[in-house]
């Protein structure tokens, strides 16, 4: 086995006893992702100098006799983060050459923490979309199906994970952007509860489901990740005050399953459906207790969340204007067309279908049948989950309708919306969810699980035991 | 709800996106198929709010945040020009 296939717990073993050094660990990751990113295009900037120079950094600390869960541990993110002296162009022509100034909280944290920034993941353009084949530099390959979507947006950093590139990276989720990649590259996503983990820093797209999130090789690594970057940040008021909550032992015996009906009332791909009823039969059979809920509004949510999203994203991109923000054209006539041309030249296609959809959900006349009604339906929404959780402790669904498609297979976009059916409810509620892999063969699908607000630490323990359960 | 041609232009207008005849064409189908589709948001029966709980608004002390030289000045030297001020387009006519 390489170096770079180990799980963040098994390269701190090695790290900590002085088997491995920070350098060998992020050398072979440097080594693999030069190799396979001409290929798969998972990342978009790889910082070779800076990573070896904080691998010896983290060498001279272990050194030292420092022993800490991420010290020297290397991982990739998503380019959408702020990432200080290094390129963030979230994917879009716009910000093609822009450097970021300062770190985001959970760069921050992680480069305090000792861990290892390898490079810059690919995503879709702005994180607006399910398959990163909206990147305006090109779309990032399954590594698991060359010719296949990694999913999205957060498909640069769910490919780095699969391939090996990294041992664990950061992804943003604003309706599934990080489960849905994890559950068609099969390894694990999660989403912290809103307000767990600081969004400063992150390139703003809908902020009131905006959250980063954790692809890892399993998630157990997620958890070891979350410790090091959850908490309140002076610069985002929407974080919470949160401590890990001390660790109990796990049991499945007991632990009530909801299995909302309306979710499996979507028609599933055959290798979804069968890997979902297994998980259930396993789950049963280690003791769980399976809970039927009625979550009626699901079939609303990708509704409510497809005029949520465009009116915040046709809001928090206006200011990429070319003044204060952004690509500056060459040539226009006066002010107006400065605007225009910048925009125009900036924006790929996803992005400008989002921000025109926005600006007539907001718009006069519109905005209470469009805007309104989809946040009544999105209060409904978090209202039913509220009464769900009292009948179950955790929510069981499938994290996707199927495996990775074809590159290319999406070209309507409602098709491409419709790929979020199942993650957007969590997102607009707020709520923590984590996708593990279900079944590997013939392609990766996962399953997702979802549970209250702030109850993370009992979700990563859930989706570990899931992930460690016997056959 | 059906979009013309002359909303897609005035929506363009409105969030400062130069479109082509050809993009208003496109936009004007993919957001028509989008708007029928979210159209059902009317027919959503939506329970009464239980009592979602809301979540008070943290406050913070009114002082300024001194925020560090290095990174302050990395950001001003993505400006176009830079020379004590940044030079931006002219704004007012």
């Amino acid at each position: 086995m390489n170096v770079n296939e180990l799980t963040i717990a098994e390269a701190r073993c090695q790290l900590d006893s002085g088997q491995l050094t920070a350098v060998e660990l992020t050398s072979a990751c440097l080594r693999v992702s030069r190799k396979l990113n001409k290929k798969l295009k998972a990342y978009l900037y790889i910082d070779e100098a800076g990573a070896l120079k904080a691998a010896e950094e983290a060498d001279r600390r272990l050194e030292a006799g420092e022993r800490t869960p991420l010290l020297g541990v290397p991982f990739a993110a998503k380019d959408n983060i702020m990432t200080k002296g290094l390129p963030t162009t979230a994917a879009s022509k716009m910000l093609g050459d822009y450097i970021a100034p300062y770190d985001a909280t959970v760069i921050a944290r992680l480069r305090a923490a000792g861990a290892v920034l390898l490079g810059k993941t690919n995503l879709d353009e702005f994180a607006h979309g399910s398959s990163t084949e909206y990147s305006a530099f090109g779309p990032t390959k399954n590594p698991c199906d060359q010719t296949r979507v990694p999913g999205g947006s957060s498909g640069g950093s769910a490919a780095a994970v699969a391939a090996d590139m990294c041992l664990f990276a950061l992804g943003t989720d604003t309706g599934g952007s990080v489960r849905h990649p994890a559950a068609f590259c099969g390894v694990t996503g999660y989403k912290p509860t809103y307000g767990l983990c600081s969004r400063f820093g992150l390139i703003s797209m809908t902020s009131s489901t905006d959250v980063p999130g954790i692809l890892a090789k399993s998630p157990a690594d997620a958890a070891i990740v979350l410790e090091a970057i959850r908490g309140e940040d002076k610069h985002d008021a929407t974080t919470v005050r949160s401590k890990q909550a001390r660790p109990k032992p796990f049991s499945w015996k007991g632990m009530r399953i909801g299995v909302p009906k309306e979710y499996l009332d979507f028609k599933l791909a055959p290798s979804m459906r069968s890997a979902f009823d297994k998980t259930v039969a396993r789950l049963k059979k280690s003791g769980a207790v399976i809970a039927p809920i009625r979550l009626p509004l699901t079939p609303y949510a990708v509704a409510a969340y497809y005029i949520i999203t465009p009116s915040e994203i046709s809001s928090n991109l206006a200011r990429f204007d070319g003044l204060r923000y952004g690509h500056r054209p060459k040539k226009a006539k006066d002010l107006q067309d400065y605007y225009l041309t910048a925009r125009e030249e900036g924006f790929g296609p996803e992005v400008k279908r989002r921000i025109i959809l926005g600006t007539f959900a907001l718009s006069a006349g519109y905005v209470d049948a469009y805007y309104k009604q989809a946040q009544k339906v999105r209060d409904g929404i978090k209202t039913e989950f509220d009464s769900a959780f009292k009948k179950c402790d955790l929510i069981l669904t499938p994290s996707t309708p199927g495996p990775a498609f074809k590159l290319g297979a999406r070209k309507n976009p409602l098709a491409m919306y419709l790929e979020d059916v199942f993650s957007v409810p969590a997102s607009l509620a707020g709520l923590p969810a984590i996708s593990v892999p279900a079944a590997f063969k013939p392609l990766p699908v996962g399953i997702q699980f979802i549970s209250p607000l702030l109850s993370d630490d009992m979700l990563l323990s859930a989706a570990d035991a899931y992930h460690t359960l016997p056959g | 709800m059906p979009l013309s041609s002359e909303d897609i232009k005035k929506l363009g207008q409105l969030a400062r996106l130069k479109l082509t005849d050809k993009e208003i064409a496109q936009y004007r189908t993919e957001l028509g198929g989008i708007l029928r589709y979210v159209d059902q948001l009317r027919t959503a029966r939506i329970p009464k709010a239980a009592n979602n709980k809301v979540v008070a608004t943290p406050w913070r002390d009114d002082a300024v945040i001194t925020w560090p030289d290095d990174e302050r000045l990395a950001a001003l030297e993505q400006a176009e020009e830079l020379n004590e001020q940044v030079k931006v387009k002219r704004i007012l006519a």
